[in-house]
């Protein structure tokens, strides 16, 4: 089989599967959690730097062009949301991922992103997977703090959108993170027996 | 969950080229917020209430796209008119006369600006597919070609993965209610809510990884190579009415800037 056929389906997938990720919400008392930004981590993890970059890419694409994949909808007009900062995070954070996973490679057969997978350590996979979260908020709070000052044109401080665009969400997302590393393993032992 | 703008209705302007009508909303977006003032927002909301009556949409699928952003425009207005304040007066002073004005000025201005950037974008989505628009992005892009960019099978992978976007959801469905009826428990504590994910995921990128593999291989049977150069079933055709709505746009930025 070749590799960038492989490499082009799983990336579509993980498209998709981020889609999906979208709309699988745990309600919590302050803030919902999604399990967006797990869809997008793993597509790091699973697909390296390069396809993990471009799935996500993908997924930003296909929203702005209007199919309702967003949280709230799509379509152009989604750049306007206080939040589509961490959509822009995507990105990066699954280029963050994948490249300290899986290093330079762009296209893997399954088996060498298994092996990867299994030959890293637990704080590799921990600090990626931290990296990968704040590639999200950095640029999350920064757009939020534009919007609240440039489109709405309020006078919004830096400190509020630190706030309501980081912190609440600081407690749901260490938890995915440690939720993270439980995956993995998992799903690497499971492949041992299949691939 | 997923289905493009459906009943996309016969109009001048939904069989426009979707190319030239993806480049006039990117310059009347540019145009509407660089360095723009009121003559540009007026001379835009023109431009809006005659592309708006020759579209022949109804206004009520206008509202339907926008509604999602209705809350956006009262928002930006109301707290406009609380926090808006001239860096020499303090922001409670509603009593005096000037300050009141000013704000209303601004709140108008930017609460305006934001209704025609969403009235254009609510256009273009009405009277275009996302399939026509996917279609209209990878011509654009066609000429990134040159720089390796690969813009081909980004067009493909993008189509597999709009295709696969309702089976990818029916199956984490399914995946859900086959471990709810072995005893899985996804409500309860954060914790335990946190880790419920966890025999939902699993399968569910087993079974994704899975589906790669047969994709990657039908892909093989049928001989799919991405380098060939492939023909298209769709043809766009850029017409004079196409070069004229975007003769306008340019126009109308070319016109209304050197004012300031």
């Amino acid at each position: 089989m070749k590799a960038k056929n492989f490499a082009i389906s799983l990336t579509a997938l993980f498209t998709a599967l981020t889609v999906l990720g979208a709309f699988i919400r745990i309600p919590l008392p302050l803030v919902p959690i999604t399990l967006q930004t797990l869809m997008v981590w793993l597509a790091g993890y699973f697909l390296g730097y390069f396809y993990g970059a471009v799935s996500q890419v993908l997924y930003l694409a296909i929203g702005l062009i209007g199919f309702p994949v967003f949280a709230q909808g799509g379509g152009p007009a989604y750049v306007l949301q206080p939040t589509f900062g961490y959509l822009l995070g995507f990105p990066l954070s699954a280029a963050i991922i994948g490249w300290m996973m899986h290093g330079a490679k762009r296209e893997m057969p399954l088996s060498e992103i298994i092996a990867d997978l299994r030959a890293a350590g637990s704080a590799r996979i921990l600090v990626a997977g931290g990296l990968g979260m704040i590639a999200v908020f950095l640029p999350g709070v920064l757009y939020l703090y534009f919007a609240g000052n440039h489109f709405a044109g309020l006078q919004f401080s830096f400190q509020k959108a630190l706030w309501t665009g980081m912190l609440v969400f600081l407690p749901g997302d260490l938890l995915k993170l440690f939720a993270i590393l439980a995956l993995i393993r998992m799903v690497t032992r499971r492949f041992d027996g299949a691939a | 969950m997923l289905s493009g703008p459906s009943g996309i209705e016969d109009s001048l302007i939904s069989k426009l080229d979707p190319r030239a009508k993806l480049l006039f909303v990117i310059v009347a977006t540019l145009s509407l917020f660089v360095g723009a003032g009121w003559i540009d927002l007026l001379v835009w909301a023109g431009v809006a209430a005659v592309a708006q009556a020759v579209s022949d949409i109804p206004v009520r699928r206008f509202l339907a796209q926008m509604r999602g952003f209705l809350w956006l425009i009262v928002l930006a207005f109301v707290l406009q008119m609380l926090f808006l304040a001239r860096p020499d007066e303090p922001f409670w002073r509603l009593w005096d006369f000037d300050m009141l004005m000013f704000k209303l000025e601004r709140a108008a201005f930017f609460t305006f600006r934001l209704f025609l950037f969403i009235f254009y974008s609510a256009l273009l989505m009405s009277s275009t597919s996302p399939i026509e628009l996917a279609d209209a992005l990878e011509r654009l892009f066609k000429p990134l070609k040159r720089l390796k960019v690969p813009v081909h099978e980004i067009a493909m992978m993008a189509s597999i993965a709009v295709r696969f976007i309702p089976t990818v959801s029916e199956e984490g469905q399914k995946i859900y209610k086959a471990q709810l009826a072995r005893g899985a428990r996804f409500q309860g504590g954060l914790l335990q809510r946190v880790r419920a994910t966890v025999p939902l995921i699993v399968p569910l990128l087993f079974a994704t990884v899975r589906r790669a593999e047969e994709l990657a291989l039908a892909m093989e049977a049928r001989g799919y190579n991405s380098r060939a150069r492939r023909t298209s079933y769709s043809q766009l055709i850029w017409g004079w009415r196409e070069t004229l709505i975007l003769l306008v746009a340019l126009a109308v930025t070319v016109i209304t800037k050197p004012m300031y």
